[in-house]
């Protein structure tokens, strides 16, 4: 792995591994599977992260790990040098606000019982003042291209690709630097897939973000991303850039993903 | 929420129950107390639409007043149980590790007290009073509550919107009581309603045996003693305290399955 | 197409929420010929998915459904939309598959799959086990496992999602159907299990001779795989076809769009979306459901809904001014 002396490394993960215990039906034989296996790779400040692999192989695994929801069996994962799951309370705290998920499900992301914003609200830093909460509000909804008139709205009278905009507004709002897009627009049709590519690249330049974008579908990686890398059955087998990846793939699964691909 | 049927009906049902006890007593020309010997045990009349008891007290009055103990003893030991309950269930189930199980195997032993022995226990050993009553009902009723709101809390803790409010860096105090605790009210409230049916039932019990409500206080418990000891020659008195018992928990019953029907479908949050 | 699986005329679906009827739906009609493959195309919120689940009456009590949805193939013949409930038991599974978008969610997670795939056997084989585990083994077999009987012992949350949809598509031709029906069996899925998942349909309609209805909102996928399309939008059959005609010459502007959507994903700009929609799902009275997003919409689109018009060789649309 080259590193890249002239940018700044936000996120560093070494080694991670995870595994989960298994048992059958009622508990008797108990096994443990590997979810994640050796995993190492970085992401440079200002750039897009791609992972690629299919339901399953552990791609999901790794965001939970970095968002300190799912604990390494062993390996380190570093946010500007620091190991985050050293951080104490506070610090984990002020480290959750700067790397924000966006899942794919926006339906199961939103609170059902609160209005778009309420959870707003919440993102924001709660020492600002009502007004200064206000504008930012309307900052962040027009950041997403969303009226102002689904802040009285619960989720469930939203539509999915307005509900998305507000997972992602809400992600913007607690003055992120880094999002995980964890399928985030996978599920969606392509019309609006496009216009939330468009929007993500917009937000990136805007807000200066980094991206760790994990999907199973290379079109849209195509588009967004700088950096890929393919995971397959919980290991990292190919990391490089968009172009190497695309035009010269070097593991068998790689280049038979390309080959099938959608188009 | 008013276009449920089951929630309406039991709602009309419980009111008037409610509306009954608390206002009619000042309405009824008759004192529960006041014994009148010249009409005693006499069957229903226009005079004493329930007929009197073996003291000549009318009937009416005293399921009336007796409603006003055994609703009291419903509801406010239901809110107490429910306010332990979700205390710890909540707290267990989010903490979880070693608060979890230290208040889990707290709840098992606690359940593993058969209810009513201990109250008997309690009660034989002091003088019964409503108070008394009162403090040990609440006391050992709680469990069931706690291990609802438990399983609750373990589902809805790994939801995405719960793991994204914590993603948000807000404080566990704020996570629990806005992300969690409104999305697990329904069931509370629910196992609430359905509570207070159960509760009235166990104290009728109580005073029925002659542990709960002492005489010449009434509630429905007693009264029903009162008829049993001469089912044969004064029918009414069993009757009507019975059927005050069992409109009550069909009426609580109805609110809660209708407040299920009802905050299961609003906000869609469980529909399919 | 000679002889017809499953003839659906003015399929219509509405739902009541808050006390007012919400349309899903509106006269949709398509015929799904014997061991062909008809796409059903259009974005989420089109209706799709409630299509499937309509068919087979799996939708909640108070949706009104009308008009008819006729199965015929080998068996007596069936209107799965006025049948009585115990009819629609004999044909759910039996004579209608179905798969979903989501495999896992579609198991039960504490049976092994080889034990949910006996459960789905015909009575005749599942009366006998040995029977009904060499039945197992076979399908799996078929849907392309190498170890048939290690999956036919795995849970569902031990295998991946590629391998879960075929063992749901498995489950879902267990009862040996002549029709399957399958909403978005390839969305959640990668490039090389989507590919291997439609080479899979392809098989079952050539050696079982399956009729597929299948629900996707790729149109480039649907135009390479499906005989007939159908494409929706907003609850509205915008047009239908054969895909090699719409591949070709599209007559609704919303297949054109689609379509460019596709293709921009690959341009060095960046995706291109369809316009979003600039009037309110609630306002458009009478006007075409697609006129807030066309590029082509005159006056009169806004103000009056096309006919369905159609031709001689099976091709329909809906649109004041189709394109040439």
């Amino acid at each position: 792995m080259v590193i890249n002396p002239g940018r700044q490394i936000l996120l560093e993960v070494k080694n991670l591994t995870v595994r989960y215990r298994q048992r059958n039906g009622f508990g008797w034989r108990e096994k443990t599977v590997d979810a994640l296996n050796d995993v190492s790779f970085f992401i440079h400040r200002g750039e897009t992260l791609a992972l690629v692999g299919e339901t399953g192989s552990g791609k999901s695994t790794i965001a939970m790990s970095i968002l300190h929801f799912v604990s390494p069996d062993s390996g380190e994962i570093l946010y500007s040098g620091e190991d985050v799951w050293k951080f104490k309370r506070a610090e984990l705290r002020a480290y959750h606000r700067k790397i924000q998920p966006v899942f794919q499900n926006a339906d199961e992301s939103l609170n059902p019982r609160l209005k778009v914003r309420s959870m707003l609200v919440d993102a924001l830093v709660p020492a600002l003042s009502t007004e200064e909460k206000n504008r930012r509000i309307r900052e962040y909804l027009s950041a997403v291209q969303l009226d102002e008139d689904v802040l009285d709205c619960f989720p469930h009278q939203l539509s999915g690709g307005q509900k998305q905009r507000v997972c992602i507004a809400r992600a913007l709002a607690t003055e992120s630097e880094m999002l995980i897009l964890d399928e985030a627009i996978s599920s969606q049709d392509l019309s609006l897939q496009a216009h939330l590519l468009k929007l993500l690249s917009e937000l990136k330049k805007k807000f200066s973000l980094t991206y760790l974008y994990i999907s199973h579908d290379l079109e849209t990686v195509r588009v967004i991303a700088d950096r890929v890398g393919i995971i397959k059955d919980g290991r990292l087998i190919e990391i490089g850039e968009k172009d190497e990846i695309f035009n010269s793939p070097e593991e068998p699964y790689t280049q038979l993903l390309l080959e099938r691909s959608r188009f | 929420m008013w276009g449920e049927k089951t929630f309406r009906c039991g709602t009309v049902l419980i009111l008037t129950i409610l509306l009954l006890c608390v206002c009619l007593p000042w309405v009824m020309p008759q004192d529960p107390y006041a014994q009148n010997l010249e009409e005693i045990s006499q069957p229903p009349s226009l005079a004493h639409p329930f007929g009197t008891d073996f003291f000549g007290r009318d009937l009416f009055s005293r399921i009336l007043y007796g409603g006003r103990l055994s609703l009291t003893i419903g509801i406010v030991v239901t809110f107490f149980a429910v306010v332990i309950g979700t205390i710890i269930g909540m707290v267990s189930g989010y903490f979880g590790g070693w608060p979890d199980a230290a208040l889990m195997r707290f709840v098992d032993v606690m359940l593993g007290f058969p209810r009513l022995f201990i109250l008997l226990t309690v009660i034989g050993f002091t003088r019964p009073s409503f108070g008394l009553m009162l403090a040990v009902l609440s006391l050992f009723s709680w469990m069931e509550v706690a291990r609802i709101v438990r399983a609750e809390v373990l589902t809805v803790r790994e939801r995405l919107y719960v793991k994204s409010a914590v993603a948000l860096g807000l404080s566990r105090r704020r996570v629990l009581f806005r992300y969690i605790f409104p999305n697990i009210l329904s069931p509370i409230i629910v196992s609430a309603t359905l509570m207070v049916g159960s509760v009235i039932v166990i104290e009728s019990g109580l005073s029925f045996i002659g542990m709960g409500v002492q005489p010449p206080d009434a509630s429905w418990g007693t009264i029903l003693n009162q008829g049993f000891q001469d089912l044969a020659g004064a029918w009414w008195i069993t009757l009507f305290s019975g059927l005050a018992i069992v409109v009550t928990v069909i009426g609580f019953n109805l609110v809660g399955d209708g407040l299920r029907n009802i905050l299961d479908s609003k906000t869609g949050v469980r529909e399919s | 197409m000679d002889r017809l699986a499953l003839d659906v005329r003015n399929l219509s679906l509405s739902i009541q929420t808050e006390g007012v009827d919400k349309s899903i739906f509106e006269d949709v009609s398509f015929c799904l010929g014997d061991s062909s493959l008809l796409a059903v195309v259009g974005e989420s919120g089109g209706g799709k998915s409630l299509l499937c689940k309509s068919l087979l009456r799996l939708i909640p009590g108070d949706a009104r459904l009308s008009g008819s949805a006729v199965i015929s193939g080998l068996q007596t013949p069936v209107d799965l939309i006025s049948c009585p409930d115990f009819e629609m038991e004999s044909v759910r599974g039996r004579r209608i598959g179905m798969v979903f978008q989501e495999p896992a969610a579609s198991m039960n997670p504490v049976m092994t799959c080889g034990e949910q795939i006996c459960d789905a056997l015909p009575k005749t084989i599942r009366i006998d086990r040995r029977s009904a585990r060499r039945r197992t083994t076979e399908l799996l077999e078929f849907v392309g496992f190498k170890e048939p009987s290690r999956i036919a012992r795995s849970y569902p949350h031990e295998l991946s999602g590629g391998m879960l949809q075929k063992v749901a598509t498995v489950l879902a031709i267990a009862g040996e159907p002549s029709i399957l029906i399958a909403d978005e069996p390839s969305t959640a899925l990668d490039a090389v299990n989507r590919f291997e998942l439609m080479e899979l349909f392809q098989r079952l309609r050539n050696e079982f001779g399956m009729s597929i209805l299948w629900v996707t909102h790729e149109l480039r996928s649907a135009l390479t795989y499906a005989d007939e399309l159908l494409v929706m939008y907003a609850g509205n059959v915008m047009e239908s076809g054969s895909a090699a005609e719409i591949a070709e010459h599209p007559k609704h502007p919303y297949t054109k769009a689609l379509l460019d959507v596709e293709k921009s994903f690959r341009e060095p700009d960046g995706p291109r979306p369809i316009p979003e929609e600039t009037l309110p799902v609630k306002k458009r009275d009478g006007g075409c459901v697609f006129a807030g997003r066309c590029e082509f919409a005159k006056p009169i689109c806004r103000n009056e809904m096309p006919k369905w018009e159609s031709d001689q060789r099976r091709r329909g649309w809906r649109c004041h001014f189709p394109l040439k």
